[in-house]
């Protein structure tokens, strides 16, 4: 029971998605080059396997899978033989299970929509793109590089010897309008750099 | 709405058994497992003979391979791509182009209908647009005003949109 529901009981408390959540829901990887792959080896070693077995009981064997020779080996080998090669195949499915279980980075940076049934995202670079865009804009600006980073969005600005800090609030500014225009969610805040040439 | 889910439910399956199969190994390896030595061969004369003498033990080995070569395959072709691509939408990407006329050097501009139309279809819509462009702007319409009215048109206020926006280097031409 929540404080509230303590409080006052008989209100009915849901839990809403934040506009974040939902839009990273939607937008989180699909883990798609790695589901090919396994999916793509999955199917190819137990395909061959199955008809390997079956065309060697039809007395005919295919040869491309060494079945005979694995059984062998098995028989072979023991247990305390096998323990490293054990542990490498644990930690290929940690890593496969962790690859299943971490949300990942979003491809596309999830923007706030007013409809819940909505979800707008713009591309890693071309949210680059148009801040890269409009920090050129700003008066004395001669190049501009804009990385995002996890927790924040640095914009680097290069300009004469003569800029001034105004001029990067004047850039700053600009930047920050426009990704406020766009309404980007869990971008974090914006880091200016200035680099002079020519000193 | 939700990402498409099946591959991280494979990679969870798949993971998991290598994973106990591994951790078994190697427990086993170390003599970590109590009453199970590790000196003891991994495929024992016994089981090896147990299962050459009965030749539908072979073939129920291959059964269960095929059943997990025709699982594995539909992973795979769900995974590419397939059933998933949806039909494009001619009137959709048409209101998409009258609502963003105003846009200058709007390219790649279409929606599609993902999904079953009748079920649990949703739309997905995407365009790209020259660095110059006030992409505030263009999202804060998309939102407003296209997004709803697209779903309105192919279907209701109850199917789901999920809108990518690019923005293009400079001097592309348009299309």
């Amino acid at each position: 029971m929540t404080t509230l529901q303590q409080l006052m009981p008989g209100t009915d408390v849901t839990v809403r998605d934040s506009p974040l959540r939902r839009s990273r829901r939607v937008l989180r990887p699909a883990r798609t080059p790695a589901g090919v792959t396994v999916a793509a080896l999955l199917t190819a070693a137990c395909g061959l396997s199955a008809a390997e077995i079956v065309t060697g009981l039809w007395g005919r064997p295919l040869g491309i899978v060494p079945l005979d020779e694995a059984v062998e080996l098995a028989a072979r080998t023991s247990w305390s033989e096998l323990a490293w090669p054990a542990a490498a195949v644990a930690a290929l499915g940690a890593v496969l299970l962790l690859l299943a279980v971490l949300p990942g980075r979003c491809r596309l940076v999830p923007v706030e929509t007013t409809d819940p049934m909505v979800v707008i995202g713009i591309t890693r670079s071309g949210l680059r793109r148009t801040l890269r865009a409009v920090a050129l804009q700003g008066e004395g600006v001669q190049r501009a590089k804009v990385r995002l980073r996890r927790r924040c969005i640095e914009v680097t600005v290069w300009t004469g010897p003569e800029s001034s800090g105004a001029m990067l609030r004047q850039v700053a500014t600009a930047v920050g309008d426009r990704l406020a225009g766009l309404g980007t969610l869990g971008t974090g805040e914006v880091v200016m750099r200035l680099r002079r040439k020519g000193l | 709405m939700r990402q498409y889910g099946g591959n991280r439910l494979g990679l969870a399956v798949v993971g998991t058994v290598l994973l106990l199969a591994g951790g078994y190994a190697w427990l086993r390896g170390q003599g970590q497992l109590g009453g199970l030595g590790p000196r003891a061969r991994v495929l024992p004369e016994r089981t090896a003979d147990a299962v050459g003498g009965h030749p539908w033990a072979l073939w129920l080995i291959a059964l269960v391979l095929v059943a997990l070569t025709l699982l594995a395959l539909r992973w795979l072709l769900l995974a590419l791509g397939w059933g998933r691509f949806g039909a494009r939408s001619g009137t959709g990407t048409a209101m998409l182009c009258v609502g963003l006329k105003d846009v200058e050097g709007l390219s790649r501009a279409g929606v599609r209908v993902l999904g079953d139309p009748e079920g649990t279809a949703r739309l997905r819509i995407s365009l790209s647009c020259p660095p110059e462009t006030d992409v505030g702007a263009v999202v804060g319409k998309l939102d407003r005003e296209i997004a709803g009215r697209i779903r309105r048109e192919i279907r209701d206020d109850e199917l789901g949109a999920v809108v990518r926006v690019h923005v293009r280097r400079k001097g592309l031409s348009t299309r």
